[in-house]
Parts: C-alpha cells; sequence; structure tokens
C-alpha cells in the first residue's frame, strides 16, 4: 500500500506540473480535487499531457479517457492503475 | 449450434474441429519467473498454485458430487441471495456484471454448498476474482498482490471456522485447509461460469429476447433451448484437455451442473425483471478462456439505461427520444471539431498532420455550411437507395465471390474469409478505390476509422497521419477504377460533378472517408451472424429466403450496427431532458441503450441533416449477405471459441469468428 500511495503522489505530483505549465497557472493552484474542466484545460492540451505522462511512465494512456475523469486525483489514479497492470 | 435448415437430407456430418485453446502453461512455472525476476515471495499463491496442478481430476470430481449432495439444486441460491446481489448491482456505478452481480451471488451459491457461513460470500466472491486474474496468466505485481492478499483471507476463514467444514474431506489430508478451501472455490466457480455466458447471450440477442427472460414460463419453456445455444458457443471437447491440470478441465457437465443450471434459471428472471433496459457494452466484454468452458470474466453495462453526467466534459446519452432530439438539433448542437483539432495540435507539436487535416476537411459529419450541403446533395443523388438499384448485380456477384473464398478456407473464419470480402469485392468498385497494392491497403484502412474520435494520443496522431497521406498517394496513383459492366464509380462521378470548392485531392479524401464508414458494413455483418447463431431456432427459420432479412433488417440494424457512439458537442449553456449542457460539453450518445427495443427509427445512422448517407447500401449488402450465406451453407456452426473485439472505441468489430461449414470438402482441422 505505501508503494502505491507514493505512486499515486508521484503522478498526481507530476500531472500538476504539465497542466499547469499548459493552462498557465501555478501548480500549488491544482489540488488533487480540484476539477480538470476548472482548470480551462481543453483537449489539445489532454493529448500533450498525456503524450508526456506516457513518455514519463510508459504506459499507453488514451487522452479521451481525461475527460471521463472530473478531478486530478481521479485520473492520476486511472494511470497508477496503468502502471500497476504493466509492472 | 447448426442452422439445420437444409431440406434435402443430411449426409452424417464429420466431427467438427474446435478452436484450439490457448496454451496451457504450468503457473507455477511462471510465478517462479516472475518472483526470481523481481525477488518477490507469494507463498499462500505458491502453495495454491502447486496443489492446483497436482490434485487429479477424480478428486475434485469427488469433492463436488460431495457438494452435489449436500445440498438439493433449487436451494442453491435464495431469494435473499438474489436480492442482495441485484442490490449491489444496482448501486454500482459504470457495473461490471461478472464483479457486482455474476460473482457474489456464486460466492453466495459457494457458501450454501459448501455450508459456509454467508459473511463469507463477500470474500470468497473477492477470492475467485483474484484467482481468476491468475488463470488468466497475468502474473502482474498487482495480480500476485490482490491473490496473495485473497488467499490470506480464506486461510484466515479456516482458522475460524472448526472443526474443518465436511465439504472438504474429499481433499487429501496433506492439503492445507486454506489451501483446499480456495481450490473448492475455484473449482465452483469455473462450474459455474455459463452464469456468466448466458447473461451475454441475452444481452446481445436484443430487447424482445432480454424481456421474454423475464416471464413466467422461460425457465421451464426457453432456458433449456437458450442454454444449449450459448453454451455450443463457449464449451470445448473434453478430448482436447485431457493434457492439462484438472482444475482447468472442471466444465459445466460436472457433479454441479444440476446446480449450476438451477442457478441460471432462478437468477436470469430476477435480473430482466429487475432491470428491464440493462445493456452491456459489447466490445469492451472479455472472454477468459478456462479450457473447458469460456465465459466473459468481464461484461461492462448499464443496469438502467439513464443518460447522466459522466463528467464536466462528457454527459452520456441513453434515452432514445433525447438521443434524436440532440442529433436532429443543429442549432445547439455540432460534430465535433475535428479540423481544429488536429490543425492546433499540428502548430503546437510541429507534428505534420496535413493529411489528417484534408481528410476532415472532406469528411462529410464534419462540414457545415453551404459545402456541407452542396456535397450532400451530390452524393445523395448517387447514394440513394434508388440510385443503388444500378449496382445490385455487383453486390450480389461481391457477395458470391465472398462465399467462394470462405469456402475454400483451410480454417474458415466469418470475418476474414466472408465479411471483408464482401466489403472489398463491393465497395472498392463501387466507390472507386482501385489500389495498385491491395494488400496494403486494406491494412491500413481500419485506421481511417478512428477518424471520428474526438481526440486522440498523439502516437495515434501519428499513424492516422500515415495510413491517410498512404491511402491517398495509392488512390492518387492508381490505375483507371472504370470496370467493364458495372456502373460508375462514385468517385467518377464526383470528379465529373466539378464540384465547387473540392479539387481532386479533397474528393479522394472524400470518397476515403465514405469508405472508412463502408468498414463498418464488414464488422456489423459478423456482428449479425454471431447474433444470429445465438437466436432461438424458430426465430430462424427460413432464413435462406431473402424475405427473412429484408423483413428484419431494422431489427438488425438496430442490433447489431458496429458502431458506438454518435458524438455531439454542445454549442451553448442548455438544459434538455432535466441534463444542463455547457459548450464544454460533449452528448455521447451510446447507440446500443438508445437503440433498445427500437427497430424502425433506430439511431445507428443518426437523423436529420447528419443522417448517414450509406445507409442504404449498409442495408442492400446486409440483405443479400444473410440468405445467400445461409443458402450456400445451411449447417454452418460457428466454433467454440473467445470473441476477441478489435481495440476500437469507435466501434464494435470482431476481429475473428471461426466457423465450420460443414460441407464435406472442409477439412477438419
Amino acid at each position: 500500500m505505501d508503494d502505491q500511495s507514493n505512486m499515486n503522489d508521484m503522478v498526481t505530483a507530476f500531472l500538476r506540473e504539465r497542466i499547469a505549465a499548459k493552462v498557465e497557472i501555478q501548480p500549488e493552484g491544482i489540488l488533487p480535487s480540484t476539477k480538470l474542466v476548472d482548470t480551462g484545460l481543453q483537449s489539445i492540451d489532454a493529448v500533450i499531457v498525456c503524450g508526456e505522462a506516457e513518455d514519463e511512465f510508459g504506459v499507453e494512456i488514451d487522452p479521451s479517457i481525461i475527460f471521463e475523469h472530473d478531478a486530478l486525483e481521479s485520473f492520476a489514479g486511472y494511470i497508477v492503475t496503468l502502471i500497476e497492470e504493466k509492472s | 449450434m447448426t442452422m439445420g435448415h437444409a431440406t434435402a437430407p443430411r449426409h452424417p456430418a464429420p466431427k467438427p474441429p474446435t478452436a484450439q485453446p490457448a496454451g496451457g502453461g504450468s503457473l507455477s512455472a511462471a510465478l517462479e519467473r516472475v518472483e526470481a525476476q523481481s525477488g518477490s515471495n507469494h507463498p499462500l499463491t505458491r502453495e495454491y498454485l502447486a496443489w492446483r496442478e497436482a490434485l487429479p481430476l477424480e478428486t475434485l470430481n469427488d469433492v463436488l458430487s460431495g457438494l452435489a449432495e449436500r445440498c438439493v439444486p433449487e436451494d442453491v441460491v435464495t431469494e435473499e441471495d438474489l436480492a442482495a446481489c441485484l442490490e449491489r448491482l444496482d448501486a454500482a456505478d459504470r457495473p461490471d456484471l461478472v464483479a457486482e452481480f455474476c460473482d457474489p451471488l456464486i460466492g453466495r451459491a459457494i457458501c450454501r454448498l459448501a455450508g459456509l457461513d454467508l459473511d463469507a460470500a463477500l470474500p470468497l466472491g473477492e477470492l475467485t476474482g483474484a484467482l481468476a486474474a491468475l488463470e488468466r496468466d497475468r502474473m502482474t505485481s498487482r495480480a500476485l498482490r490482490d491473490a496473495e492478499a485473497a488467499l490470506a483471507e480464506a486461510d484466515r476463514l479456516a482458522a475460524r471456522d472448526a472443526p474443518r467444514p465436511a465439504a472438504l474431506d474429499g481433499f487429501p489430508a496433506e492439503v492445507p485447509y486454506g489451501t483446499s478451501l480456495a481450490l473448492l472455490i475455484a473449482a465452483c466457480h469455473a462450474a459455474a461460469q455459463p452464469l456468466a455466458a448466458v447473461i451475454w447471450g441475452l444481452a446481445i440477442s436484443g430487447q424482445e429476447i432480454w424481456t421474454a427472460a423475464s416471464d413466467e414460463d422461460w425457465a421451464t419453456q426457453r432456458f433449456a433451448p437458450l442454454y444449449d445455444r450459448v453454451m455450443s458457443l463457449f464449451r470445448r471437447d473434453p478430448a482436447d484437455l485431457e493434457d492439462l491440470p484438472a482444475l482447468a478441465r472442471i466444465g459445466d457437465d460436472g457433479p454441479l451442473g444440476p446446480h449450476v443450471r438451477a442457478l441460471i434459471r432462478q437468477a436470469i428472471p430476477a435480473l430482466t425483471n429487475r432491470f428491464p433496459r440493462l445493456y452491456i457494452h459489447r466490445s469492451q466484454v472479455r472472454f477468459l478462456d478456462r479450457r473447458a468452458v469460456i465465459a466473459p470474466f468481464c461484461i461492462p453495462g448499464d443496469a438502467h439505461s439513464r443518460s447522466t453526467v459522466t463528467s464536466s466534459y462528457v454527459i452520456e446519452i441513453r434515452d432514445y427520444a433525447l438521443a434524436r432530439q440532440i442529433a436532429t438539433d443543429n442549432e445547439h448542437f455540432e460534430n465535433s471539431r475535428i479540423v481544429e483539432f488536429f490543425k492546433r495540435m499540428q502548430s503546437e507539436t510541429q507534428i505534420n498532420l496535413e493529411s489528417s487535416i484534408q481528410l476532415a476537411e472532406n469528411a462529410l459529419f464534419f462540414m457545415v455550411g453551404p459545402r456541407h450541403q452542396r456535397s450532400r446533395k451530390v452524393i445523395m443523388d448517387i447514394l440513394g437507395q434508388n440510385r443503388l438499384r444500378a449496382w445490385q448485380p455487383v453486390i450480389d456477384q461481391g457477395i458470391d465471390d465472398a462465399l467462394e473464398t470462405l469456402a475454400a478456407a483451410q480454417s474458415p473464419d466469418i470475418v476474414r474469409d466472408f465479411t471483408e470480402p464482401v466489403l472489398y469485392n463491393i465497395c472498392k468498385p463501387l466507390l472507386g478505390l482501385n489500389p495498385a497494392d491491395d494488400a496494403r491497403f486494406d491494412s491500413v484502412a481500419l485506421t481511417l476509422t478512428t477518424i471520428q474520435m474526438p481526440i486522440r494520443s498523439v502516437k495515434a496522431l501519428k499513424a492516422l497521419e500515415l495510413a491517410v497521406h498512404d491511402m491517398m498517394e495509392m488512390i492518387e496513383t492508381q490505375p483507371s477504377d472504370d470496370r467493364p459492366g458495372i456502373p460508375r464509380s462514385v468517385l467518377s462521378q464526383l470528379l465529373e460533378s466539378d464540384l465547387e470548392g473540392f479539387d481532386r485531392r479533397d474528393l479522394i479524401a472524400f470518397v476515403l472517408v465514405l469508405y472508412s464508414g463502408c468498414i463498418n458494413i464488414a464488422h456489423t455483418l459478423a456482428n449479425t451472424i454471431c447474433w444470429i447463431s445465438l437466436l432461438p431456432r424458430e426465430m430462424t427459420e427460413g432464413i435462406e429466403d431473402p424475405r427473412w432479412a429484408r423483413e428484419r433488417i431494422e431489427l438488425i440494424m438496430s442490433t447489431c450496427a458496429s458502431l458506438n457512439y454518435v458524438r455531439r458537442a454542445a454549442q451553448t449553456d442548455l438544459r434538455i431532458g432535466g441534463l444542463d449542457f455547457t459548450p464544454n460539453h460533449e452528448a455521447r450518445i451510446e447507440i446500443a441503450a438508445v437503440n433498445r427495443g427500437v427497430a424502425a427509427g433506430n439511431m445507428t445512422f443518426g437523423h436529420g441533416l447528419r443522417r448517414c448517407v450509406g445507409a442504404a447500401l449498409a442495408r442492400l449488402v446486409v440483405r443479400a449477405a444473410i440468405p445467400k450465406l445461409y443458402s450456400r451453407f445451411p449447417d454452418l456452426e460457428i466454433l467454440p471459441q473467445p470473441l476477441i473485439y478489435e481495440d476500437l472505441v469507435t466501434s464494435t468489430s470482431l476481429e475473428t469468428l471461426k466457423c465450420w461449414l460443414h460441407t464435406q470438402t472442409t477439412d477438419r482441422t
């Protein structure tokens, strides 16, 4: 469970930084519970962020999935699941 | 299941071949490799797998016979069991019918059979799920962690109960109590797989058959034939299993067979009564090849077919009236802005997407305004129902040629040897596609079907660009598409029409998009043949007569269509159907849901200004193909196999559908 929690934190931090860069706000302004739509994230941003996450974590991510998740932590959890299934 | 429609006396048929089960390599050896590589340690799992592979079939059958004697089949589940599992399914968000209904119910049945307390049912259900993940040969760290935890829970349950339940007496004394419990659970669960298989079979058969399962006489009149039809698709010949471990050979025909069938007879009417509008995501169903019995291990679905706000970006539409309203409301909704998306991606990433942009600009469903109106009028003049009559001889010949391909195949496959040849033989000449390298063209064409996806990964974008560029080049440089004896192709007619706002490359792109739509004809035809294999015999009488398909074409298109979604982007804030849309929202119309119980007027081809221009062609091809197929091969049989769908979000498309033609010239292997 510790490993999983650490992985979750790592993925969340990565996504927060990348999303913040795309939508041009401070990372501290994006909490795990922040709704992605409230950040102003557009579909093209989602594709680029997902591509960066793919490269970082070595998993395949369908960027349309990002819009199935309301909050950052939900999407981060989905990526953690992909990482675990791959290992 | 054979159709049995031949009127002439049938010759004795040789034993049909079965699609061979996947390799049954040792799970113990696989675990050993994983542990050696990762340094991990899973002692309980190791012990379980070792006993799983060492126990003889006779021992397991003796244990199961002991259980069968302890419990009358009709008592294997109670109304309280069913109510509890239905509540669980009702409460689940995005339910998997196996995890939220089948496995919990089987867990309860196992408790009754083995004389365990019912509060063990929940952890037993989780144990079966964890063990099933191992059976899928997926030794991921998560699967092993879950299995080890579940086996520890089995040990805890074992330690709690004293003395050891009589149900486990058949196991050798040296098998640890917790391991015995796990083995018993795994064996019972394997025997009970037909529950998920029958639910799947009912769910894909359409609303009429689903509703009929809630009738009082279903259990006595209709259950047995349905069970036989579904299990003919999913039960392997025991002779093919003799070299596998005992647990892999547990099927529905063992000592617990009567209990499994009693379980299903009770569960199905309860399920269909409680959830009359339940539907499943066909292409997301995953099948486990359990050797003796193939069965779904994951059936994603929706119990209520209610439209819901999925997130701040997506609203899923499952109501027919609302779907129709959204599909025809061009003031407040439009199709996705794919062109804009591609252009921005090209600008931001510097990835060349010129071919994809040209394809999207010339896709009818993304066009707006006068360009859309002009091109739609021209294409409907060519592909409208009356005009297509001139193509009937090409359609008939294309199907006949595909039947020859199927007949000549060593290991006939409906997809590879029939539905794909039907597509190539008819739609390429009709559209004017005559590439010099057909094989290369066909290998990349499937990528085109993703054009409707609103967003996609960078990797998928690059793949699409390569495919489109390649296909455009092939058509630009193709030999003349004029073929003697057939009408002039769509491309030829478009080029001669001097359509304002379209140059030659635009028209080639336009036709390639039409072809991407035609690919759905092949997918729909394969889905239809799979669906037919599950229908009651009385519903398929006369199938070789063209009237059968003609009278049911709307039902077929409603039930078997491959397209999964129609997507519409909201343009403004508005409230309809009790749902609040913003310009962020995509209305995702789930065709399988909105089509439930709808034949004529179904949403498969959309409605109004955006209605699919290929609808008439799709109907003509399917109407002609079905009677020809079953006239030629009246005893066509779908072989036992796990159904594997292409990994496409946009459509439900079988990768393969192996069959046996029951002809004297067909090889047995």
